[in-house]
């Protein structure tokens, strides 16, 4: 066990130099950094000397050869310093990033509670009921789930539910009731991903001999399906549910700034068109981070949960 | 079975399959439906200059915010109804249509010869060569998309062409992961051990004779990713971060409308409808191809 675990996370290092070598080099090859650390590029260089422009190209590593450029951000990153906002007050990124999280992780987690609590019952009925109206009917609820764009569906949301019903609020943040609707915009299109899943596994599973030994020994329709069906498609339900981390983080971005909701995807939209780019770049190593860490978590969960896992 | 050479594996001929789709596509109402509706917007986005009743930008500010032509204010001349600045959405969504298919199509097609040949080595190769695309797999799939995006297409300045770029370079991981899974089934049957006996070049082997048979999939996988470009491509335009003006595009048209959401909610309302029709035609028509044509693959 304690090998498996091992293993698993040295494996998590190349992802993470990969990562940041990506960002630097995005970030590099998009103009001088200089210009973006003095901001507004012309005027400031142009008042700036030119010893004083190669002292600080030295001061700040830009002299350097890129390999090495890049070991020092690498480092950098590791110790979470990914240099000072220039939109918020000089301040270290990174620290401005993690108190975003919280808003961002009510969201999510909201989310991700709706996805479960529309998807579970959908997929079992689905699967109980294959083939028959409930199935089609939730069939095409995962293809609509997944076609419509949530961001679409936020402004519908704000348009039935804010203006039209008035009963609540158009965006913002605060209250629970500021969380309603843009929990149901993130939380809907996963419930779709969830529930096809669900259903397809299910639907595996009670094609399975032990299933019809159960079935055969008298128990009842529910009890097959609840204690032998759904206990052994959970698996990858849950495995998903960790995996989704990345896509709730995406799908953020896009219903945050909808819904003014002050997470880490409005500070991200925010950073990137002012050109904060310590922000951005704290952010997306974070967001990184946090995607790799529930991929990592539903791989160690899996093998506690699953018995016939064995962790080589 | 007197002659069990390669030309026993042949396919059935071609006229004879293309029948088959055919009938089974008209047992299928909701790939019909996608079908038609495809068929559709590929259409108007060819020949938009003909089918739009008026100019996408032309401004007529005496007629802003009329609404569509089923309302008491209505106005024949402009049957969805017009914008903040008096222009035509029916035309704006025809036009919009354009940017939609064109970066969904170019996308995925960059997207699926990146992932088919990679997948295809990490298949067929396997170890080191599976190794180094799992790796960069990991690492695209681990910064969430949209940030990812939105950080290049921020840095870099948003265009056309390098948002199909972007959606192409880090678009290929599901047709990757698909064609290698189906490679390592396929790796060892006869055939290719055959060929592989008979000293065919490698690429040969893999083109000849590994790809045709993955070709199901790539069809089904290139299908639905359309769907999600598309989508992709809406939200980082209603960003800010796609396609810019004059250019039209629906994402645009929705970020734009939903300033007006409480006195004109057809402006944000409509091109969310034509996003969501494009895209479910296309979902009907992945789904049906890869329940009718290709039962191994899931997702």
């Amino acid at each position: 066990m304690f090998g498996y675990v091992l293993r698993r996370l040295l494996q998590v290092i190349p992802t993470i130099v990969g990562i940041t070598l990506l960002l630097f080099i995005v970030v590099r090859f998009s103009g001088d950094p200089l210009a973006i650390y003095l901001g507004d590029d012309d005027m400031v260089v142009g008042q700036v000397g030119n010893d004083q422009i190669a002292a600080l190209r030295a001061r700040l590593g830009l002299d350097q050869p890129l390999p090495l450029q890049y070991i020092y951000f690498l480092r950098d990153a590791l110790h979470g310093d990914f240099g000072r906002s220039f939109i918020y007050q000089n301040q270290p990124a990174l620290p401005l990033v993690i108190r975003r999280l919280p808003a961002t992780a009510a969201l999510g987690g909201a989310a991700l509670l709706i996805g479960i609590l529309i998807s579970l019952p959908a997929g079992l009925i689905a699967a109980r009921f294959r083939n028959r109206f409930p199935d089609t009917f939730a069939s095409f609820y995962a293809v609509v789930g997944e076609a419509v764009p949530n961001f679409w569906l936020g402004i519908m949301l704000i348009l039935l539910f804010a203006v039209n019903l008035r009963v609540l609020p158009v965006s913002g943040s605060g209250t629970w009731r500021h969380l309603v609707l843009p929990a149901f915009t993130l939380g809907t299109g996963m419930s779709a991903l969830l529930m096809r899943l669900l259903r397809g596994n299910l639907i595996e599973v009670m094609s399975l001999d032990y299933i019809r030994t159960a079935r055969a020994k008298g128990l009842s329709a529910r009890s097959v399906l609840f204690k032998h069906g759904l206990r052994n498609a959970a698996i990858s339900y849950i495995t998903v549910l960790g995996l989704s981390v990345p896509g709730l983080l995406s799908g953020s971005v896009v219903t945050e700034s909808i819904f003014a909701w002050p997470g880490m995807g409005l500070l991200f939209i925010t950073a990137i068109n002012g050109r904060d780019m310590a922000v951005v770049q704290a952010i997306v190593v974070f967001t990184a981070f946090l995607a790799i860490l529930g991929n990592l978590i539903v791989d160690l969960v899996y093998v506690l949960v699953d018995p016939r896992i064995t962790y080589r | 079975m007197t002659h069990a050479g390669p030309t026993a594996e042949r396919a059935p001929r071609r006229g004879a399959g293309l029948r088959r789709a055919w009938r089974e596509l008209l047992r299928n109402p909701p790939a019909i439906f996608g079908a038609l509706v495809l068929v559709v917007f590929v259409f108007i986005a060819l020949f938009a200059p003909l089918v739009a009743p008026h100019n996408p930008r032309q401004q007529n500010l005496s007629d802003r915010f009329t609404p569509p032509v089923w309302d008491k204010a209505g106005d024949t001349r402009y049957l969805l109804g017009t914008d903040q600045l008096g222009r035509d959405i029916l035309s704006r969504l025809i036009y919009g249509s354009r940017v939609a298919l064109a970066v969904g199509v170019f996308g995925t097609g960059l997207a699926l010869v990146i992932g088919v040949t990679l997948g295809l080595c990490a298949g067929y190769f396997g170890g080191r060569v599976d190794a180094i695309v799992t790796r960069v797999t990991e690492v695209i799939i681990s910064i969430p998309s949209s940030i990812l995006y939105i950080t290049i297409l921020g840095v870099f300045g948003p265009s056309l062409w390098l948002l199909i770029l972007v959606m192409g370079l880090f678009g290929w991981i599901t047709s990757a992961r698909v064609v290698r899974g189906e490679v390592l089934s396929i790796r060892n049957r006869e055939y290719v051990e055959a060929s592989i006996g008979l000293g065919q070049r490698t690429a040969r082997v893999l083109i000849k004779h590994v790809l045709p048979n993955v070709l199901g999939s790539i069809i089904v996988v290139g299908t639905l990713k359309v769907a999600s470009m598309i989508i992709l491509e809406a939200s980082l335009s209603f960003l800010g971060f796609g396609v810019q003006p004059p250019a039209v595009t629906w994402g645009q048209m929705l970020s734009d409308g939903r300033r007006f959401i409480t006195s004109s909610w057809w402006l944000a309302t409509l091109p969310g409808l034509a996003i969501s029709l494009l895209t479910l035609s296309l979902l009907f028509l992945g789904n049906w191809l890869r329940d009718n044509f290709d039962p191994r693959t899931y997702d």
